[in-house]
Parts: C-alpha cells; structure tokens; sequence
C-alpha cells in the first residue's frame, strides 16, 4: 500500500495539456502568477479563475482535484478574508456596535482570496500534468545559460532525478525499519508528542546510514557507467517546441491583454 | 596487435587498503589472461579479495603495484579510464543502488547518455539491450516495482546498451530469490554464447561455477586454482581445505570414488553425474 503513492501529483492523460512541453508549461506557470499579482480588479481575477478551470477541463481532470490543491490553504483564506473585512478602514457598509465593515474592507477580501485561489489552483495544473523528471528537465534546460557563472545546473538536475527515484525505494525501506523496530518491541505512535517523537530516532537513525551506503554504492555504480558530469553528455530524452507550444503561447498572450484591458477601462 | 585475442591481461596485480589502521593487501601479485568470449566463475570466500580484485579490472580502483591491461590499454591511464568502463561493465550487488533512472528505459539510457550518443541511437540501443534481455515489457515501468531478478536484469541491459565486451557480476545473484538467480543465468549465458560476451561472475554460489568454461578459485588475495570446471572440482579436498563448498553431484562422486567405484572425479552437472553412476552400475 505504501508502495502505491504516485510521485508529485502527476495524473496521466494524453491532452494538449498533458503535451505541452514542460518549458511552456512551467514558464506560463510562473508568468500567470505574476500577472495574478498584478491584477487588481475584481472581473479580472473572476475571468483568470475560469480561464484557470477551463484549463482543468481540457485536461480531462475532474474539478475535484482543483478543490484538493486549495484545501490545505483553506484556513489561511478565510483567516485573511476576516482580517481584510474587520480592519481595513474605509467609507462603512455596515456598522453594528463597535464593529465597522467597510466597502474597501469586502473588496479587497474578495481581491486577496480569489488571488489565492487562483494562483494554487494554476500551480496544480501543471503538477497534474507533468511529470517530475518531465519538470526537472525542463527546469535543467531553461536555467543552462546560468551554467557561464559557475551554477552547477546539471548536477542540480542530476540530484532532483536521484531524489525522485529513491523517494519510493526509501519509503519501503522505512516501511521495514519500523517494522523490524516494532518486532523488537520499538513503541512508535503513542504517548504524548515528545514521546512520540524521540520514538522515531530509532527509525531515523538507521534510515540515514542505510542511506550513506545506498549513495556510496550508487556513486560508484554510475561511475562505472562513464558517468563524468555533464560535460559530453547527450540525453534519450529531447524537449521539443511545436506548433501547440506556438499556440499556447498565443493564447496565453491574448488573454493576458484581455485581463489588463478588462481591468483598466472597464 | 599481438594480444588480440587477450581481452583482460593482469601483470602481478596487488592492491592494498590503505584506510585501515594497518593496512590490508586484498589482491596479492594476481597474473592473469582473459581471452574474448570466455566464461569465468571467480570463486572465494568472504573477504578473499574477488571483489577487490573485479574492481581493478574496469578501472574503479587502480593498482597499487603491477598493472591491469584492457585492449591493449592501461587501466591506470587516465585518458583510457573511459574507454575501458564502456568496454568492461560491471553489475553490482544490490540490484537497488544501481538504477539511477526513474523508470526503467531512462535507466537503461543512462549509459549511452553518458558516452555521448546521439538521441535516436540511444532509443535503438534501449529497445535492442530490453529485446536481448528479454523485458521489453518493462520499458515503462518505475524500478520500485520490479523484482530483485528483473532488476538485475535492468542492470544487465544497462549494460548492454553501452556495447560492453565484458561484463562482471560482483556477487549479482546473492540477493536473488533461486529463481530469479537461473533466469539471470540464463540471460548471462545465452549472451555468452550468441555475442560471444566476455562474462565474470563473481560469487560464492558453487553451483553457478557449472555453467562457466573456466573457474578461478581466490583465497588471500591469491590464485589457488584456474582451470575448467571439471579440473577445479576433481581437488575436492583441497577446495574443502579452503572453506568453499563443491557442487553437489562432485561431492558425491567424491565419495564414491574414496569409496573404491570411481578412478577420478570429473562431473559437475547432475546429467554428467547420472552418467558416471550408470556406468558404476553397468
């Protein structure tokens, strides 16, 4: 059961979304958030939201999944909308003893949550649909020009790739420790916080040396593979942009025109 | 080109751990020759110095005295170290900590990415080392949910898709299940045989010993026996004196030759056995 977790949050499909190159997808990604900040009217933020979902449905992914990346968050939006409603100062909507509610005070609640929204709700399409290693090569290519001032970008990329590999290898292994800990009688789980967590360095501890040997064996397994940095180094895996990218481009253009425009003469 | 036909040469190779309080001589004064398209058991004990010693031969460690010759290059040549890495692969022996990709394709072009092939060969390559190996229904999947013995599997064809001339197994089948472990065999021998690929198996396993055409016995850093199969084996006392277990089938012929039935002790296999039984019997 352990085993089963998917890695990211990747949910396989095969739409346009899902075909992008990963580049377009983490560079509109990025550029979108900055517009959202910009934005500053209320349509425009309603208009980026359904732009967002749209963008949902054309994956193929049900709307669901939009409300599970936005969840976690939940608290913070509302702690935020009370905080902008109670006290922000401004012509009153509505007074009732000592509490003021002010028309700013709603607008700018309204600004910061459909803000939020949006932008987790954008981060997660692309998480649904790119795979990690799909990501650490697109965020390999797009940041190679900083390899002139000495960023060691390859082997950041190299180190994510492991990372994303061991993930579930290490999971199963802790899966075992603590097994083989309760078999011992090894207490894990119970007692107030700080018993509980001093009962995981028993689980911890053997983790970490397992996993000093695992990286000894494995940097000398790529060695005598000709691994040697990534000087030379071709990959099976070429990115690619094609027509879709062009026009998602475009449309992504279009549309950011029409928010701005929407925003400072409506 | 006068050794053609030596693949691996050894001129009194030691090696000696310097790490240790006092320092441990794991290879001592080793000489050896192997040819293209052998088949070679290493066999000892724990702590003999075969793993040491595999690792000289593709360049992981360098001699401490003597030098190890690969094609007619020298492994302590740092201009050469590449070129005979991609000649001599070696498979480990945790099939876990020898997959670097995410999924097993990635896994297998790791290799080829690194020598610098270009992007469509490497996707030839994947699908001829999967096919050879016979898991081209693997290709997609993540290395977490494979078997130990399709791991080493993977690790064979990563291997394969560099175009090796050897390949070493440092003690690949001692984590497999006894299944896993033949049909790994399997795979190793028929690539043997069809591309005449140089094969090393390093192991404690004696019965892995009967599908090689030559065994080498190391005990303390040094060669005690080297030979066919069939000639090893015939010293039953002496391997026993070692601390090593022989086949099965030998050791019973063993008996029954101190027993008077037999004049010498020359089968390694159950079939070779069945043979000379029947003819005790006859």
């Amino acid at each position: 059961m352990i085993k089963d977790i998917t890695l990211g949050q990747y949910l396989p499909g095969n739409s346009i979304i899902h075909r992008l190159d990963p580049r377009t997808k983490l560079l509109m990604t990025v550029s979108f958030m900055m517009v959202l900040f910009i934005l500053n009217s209320i349509l425009s933020l309603i208009i980026s939201m359904v732009i967002v979902l749209s963008c949902y449905h054309i994956a193929g992914i049900s709307y669901k999944y939009a409300f599970k990346g936005i969840k976690p968050v939940l608290y913070v939006i509302v702690f935020t909308v009370i905080l902008n409603v109670f006290f922000t100062s401004g012509a009153p909507l509505l007074v009732w003893k000592f509490i003021t509610i002010s028309k700013e005070g709603v607008n700018s609640a309204i600004l910061v949550s459909l803000r939020v929204l949006t932008l987790i709700t954008s981060a997660s399409i692309m998480t649904y649909t790119t795979t990690p290693i799909m990501l650490t090569d697109a965020i390999e290519k797009l940041f190679k020009p900083l390899k002139k001032i000495k960023v060691p970008v390859h082997e950041m990329a190299m180190m994510m790739t492991i990372a994303l590999r061991f993930i579930p290898t290490l999971i199963d292994e802790t899966d075992k420790i603590m097994k083989a800990q309760a078999a011992r009688g090894a207490d894990i789980g119970t007692g107030n916080i700080i018993q509980r967590a001093k009962s995981f360095i028993p689980i911890l501890v053997p983790l970490f040396i397992s996993s000093f040997k695992r990286a000894d064996d494995l940097a000398i397994a790529m060695e005598s593979r000709c691994y040697r940095g990534g000087e030379g180094r071709t990959s099976m895996r070429v990115l690619k942009f094609t027509n879709k990218d062009l026009f998602a481009f475009i449309a992504f253009v279009l549309f950011t025109i029409i928010l701005f425009v929407l925003q400072f003469f409506i | 080109m006068k050794s053609i036909d030596s693949l691996i040469k050894t001129n009194d190779v030691s090696y000696v751990y310097l790490n240790s309080i006092n320092p441990i001589k794991a290879v001592n004064k080793i000489s050896l020759s192997i040819k293209q398209g052998e088949y070679i058991a290493m066999l000892g004990r724990n702590g003999s110095g075969k793993s040491t010693f595999a690792r000289l031969l593709n360049a992981l460690l360098l001699p401490s005295e003597g030098e190890v010759i690969v094609l007619s290059k020298n492994a302590a040549n740092e201009d050469d170290l590449w070129f005979i890495r991609k000649r001599v692969g070696m498979i480990f022996q945790n099939p876990d900590n020898q997959i670097i990709g995410t999924t097993v394709e990635e896994d297998i072009a790791f290799g080829p990415e690194n020598l610098g092939v270009i992007q469509q060969e490497i996707k030839s390559r994947v699908t001829q080392a999967l096919t050879d190996v016979g898991i081209l229904d693997l290709r997609e999947r993540a290395p977490h949910m494979l078997s130990g013995g399709q791991k080493q599997k993977v690790g064979i064809a990563a291997i394969l898709a560099m175009h090796p001339m050897c390949i070493i197994m440092d003690e690949s089948t001692s984590m497999l299940d006894p299944l896993g472990r033949e049909e790994l065999l399997k795979v190793v021998s028929i690539l043997n045989k069809k591309e005449k690929i140089t094969i090393i198996n390093i192991t404690h396993h004696m019965e892995e010993a009967t599908f090689a055409n030559r065994v080498i016995i190391i005990d303390n850093g040094k060669i005690v026996e080297d030979g066919t199969p069939a000639e090893v084996f015939t010293d039953v006392d002496k391997i026993t004196k070692i601390g090593l277990d022989v086949p099965q089938v030998t050791l019973l012929l063993h008996k029954l030759k101190k027993a008077g039935y037999l004049k010498k002790v020359d089968a390694i296999t159950v079939k070779q056995a069945y043979e000379r039984i029947v003819q005790i019997l006859e």
